[in-house]
């Protein structure tokens, strides 16, 4: 990835385009603390964050989802959405052995955001089912509870549509507005359908073998020369090679 | 009647504690004293290391490794320096711990096979140590003249051992538990199913592998320290690797991850081989039956199956006693 620059409002939510192996992916890790950039700079709310060790980030108030849903399959719904809460708790060993009354208060605390985090996406009847038994679906959506149950005000959800029907991306594209718009977070998307994407987002940045191509509203980048290239290009090459 | 077995059933703490309190008093027999203990020592040991194991999903092939420092220090400070038992308890168990961390902090990076190869080279350059380190350990001679427990005046019997014991399992078992309701829990678990969730949710995975490593050392270091008071005489040969591997395949027949499974697969594995004493060579062979056949089980949830079926024949058969019942009523 070479100077790829994003730069993302508080309280809008964008998107973050392009072919695949463009570096969307790369950058949601460079912002997250996964890798570490060999230049530049990243700035959330007027502080460098890069180089920060991942375990750190969310701290900061960033949190992402994964482009293969990582649940923690042996654990319940709600076990993974208080994984989530849990970089806010303060109990220490001897808190959990001698059940002392700052971990009794943290743990109703954490169940009783938990389950309303869950609640958020409509999931609170499911808290007791194991993570596995879940369908692809309702797992992603499980994955955004724990994202909201960090208290995150930035979040990346990376290729949230992947694998699901018209009518659950429909149903998603809702989830995210309602997000956006009752708990006023900030959201960054990367997604390859493109009528998901102008519907939702109110600001994209197009990305094309790690450099920007373009950045803009959905409708300057809809009419945007090269993005049109880089991505009829690529449907032209599909068209051919079905022919 | 039935509300009390519920409550048991329930607490398996309270369980294990029953079981333990009420079988020394039945058999006066010092062998059969001996395999009790011993049972619950290896519970100990199981549990410790399903921490570890279990939980962080970390690998430790050497962990009576840390049984063995907690008794040598028990041992060293005990002969030399007239240290009493309550004290070298405390001591075992924060050395055992240390040596813990002495392990964990060098092999955070190194996962399966990997991690399982060093631990064992661990466990190696451990018993070389204290072979060899003769002015210490007194080398392959041993440490013998370890004056037994007591508290006050009181000096423990054998049987006296065994509730230590049972105290520091509870204890263990507590432990377990409180740790899978709570943030620590969910951090070793989250290691163990995906690292990765586990740092973008904000777990210092470094600081957790280490801790899991150090409390599993911890606790089995001051089982050894009951134990080198029990025996009166410790030596590099008492710690082997096997007992290492046997641990292991306590917890892992018993259920890794589980708070009563080590422990019940702790009781198979001491109780088993003293019951089939008599068959010599061949109880090996029972013994690595019950573990293949074990393991399958538990992986094909046959014992969750077993008691469906059982529940509902006892279900069916108990509905038609009823209806038997009411018929011999209104016939009289």
């Amino acid at each position: 990835m070479d100077d790829a620059a994003l730069t993302v409002e508080e309280g809008t939510i964008s998107a973050l385009i392009g072919p695949n192996g463009s570096g969307k992916t790369t950058l949601f890790n460079v912002i997250t603390g996964f890798l570490v950039p060999t230049g530049g700079k990243v700035i959330y709310n007027g502080e460098c964050i890069e180089g920060l060790p991942a375990y750190k980030v969310v701290s900061k108030g960033i949190s992402r989802t994964f482009q293969n849903i990582r649940l923690l399959q042996g654990m319940s719904v709600l076990e993974n959405v208080q994984l989530g809460r849990d970089h806010t708790l303060k109990q220490n060993f001897l808190d959990t052995v001698c059940v002392s009354k700052r971990y009794r208060e943290e743990e109703k605390r954490s169940k009783m955001d938990s389950e309303e985090a869950l609640e958020f996406v409509g999931l609170s009847a499911l808290k007791s089912e194991m993570a596995k038994n879940l369908s692809y679906g309702l797992q992603r959506k499980v994955e955004i509870a724990r994202t909201l149950a960090t208290g995150a005000q930035l979040l990346l959800f990376d290729e949230p549509c992947a694998g699901m029907n018209t009518m659950e991306k429909e149903q998603l594209s809702f989830l995210i507005m309602d997000i956006h718009k009752k708990l006023n977070k900030t959201i960054v998307v990367i997604e390859h359908d493109m009528r998901f994407v102008m519907k939702l987002s109110k600001h994209i940045t197009v990305l094309s073998q790690g450099v920007v191509l373009a950045t803009g509203s959905p409708i300057e980048i809809q009419s945007n020369p090269k993005v049109i290239e880089t991505f009829l290009g690529s449907a032209r090459k599909a068209v051919r090679a079905n022919a | 009647m039935k509300k009390l077995l519920s409550v048991i059933t329930e607490s398996p703490i309270l369980l294990v504690a029953m079981i333990c309190i009420v079988v020394p008093w039945l058999t006066k027999n010092p062998y059969l004293t001996h395999i009790i203990l011993m049972c619950v020592i290896y519970a100990i040991l199981a549990s410790s290391l399903n921490i570890a194991v279990g939980f962080t999903g970390l690998s430790n092939l050497a962990h009576v490794t840390f049984f063995g420092v907690g008794a040598f220090v028990a041992a060293i400070l005990n002969t030399r320096f007239h240290v009493p038992f309550y004290v070298t308890l405390v001591a075992g168990g924060l050395i055992a711990g240390i040596f813990g961390v002495i392990l964990g902090a060098p092999t955070l990076r190194l996962k399966g096979v990997f991690l399982a190869m060093v631990t064992i080279a661990f466990g190696n350059a451990m018993r070389l140590l204290e072979i060899n380190w003769v002015s210490l350990t007194n080398g392959p001679m041993g440490i013998g003249g370890i004056s037994p427990a007591a508290i006050g005046g009181l000096t423990f019997n054998r049987i006296s051992y065994i509730y230590y014991a049972l105290a520091l399992l509870i204890l263990t078992m507590h432990i377990t538990r409180q740790i899978m309701k709570s943030k620590l829990g969910r951090a070793f678990f989250a290691i163990k199913y995906d690292e990765t969730v586990a740092r973008s949710m904000g777990v210092n995975v470094t600081l957790y592998k280490v801790e899991a490593y150090a409390l599993s050392a911890c606790v089995a270091g001051m089982a050894g320290t009951i134990y080198a008071h029990y025996v009166a005489f410790i030596s590099p040969s008492t710690f082997t690797m096997a007992d290492s591997t046997t641990v292991l395949c306590m917890v892992v027949l018993g259920g890794a991850g589980s708070l009563v499974g080590p422990i019940a697969g702790a009781a198979i594995l001491t109780i088993m081989p003293a019951v089939l004493r008599f068959a010599e060579l061949y109880r090996i062979v029972f013994i690595g039956i019950v573990m293949v056949v074990g393991v399958i089980a538990r992986e094909r949830n046959w014992p969750n199956i077993i008691s469906d079926v059982l529940k509902r024949r006892m279900l069916r058969f108990s509905k038609r006693k009823a209806v038997e019942n009411a018929e011999a009523g209104g016939q009289t």
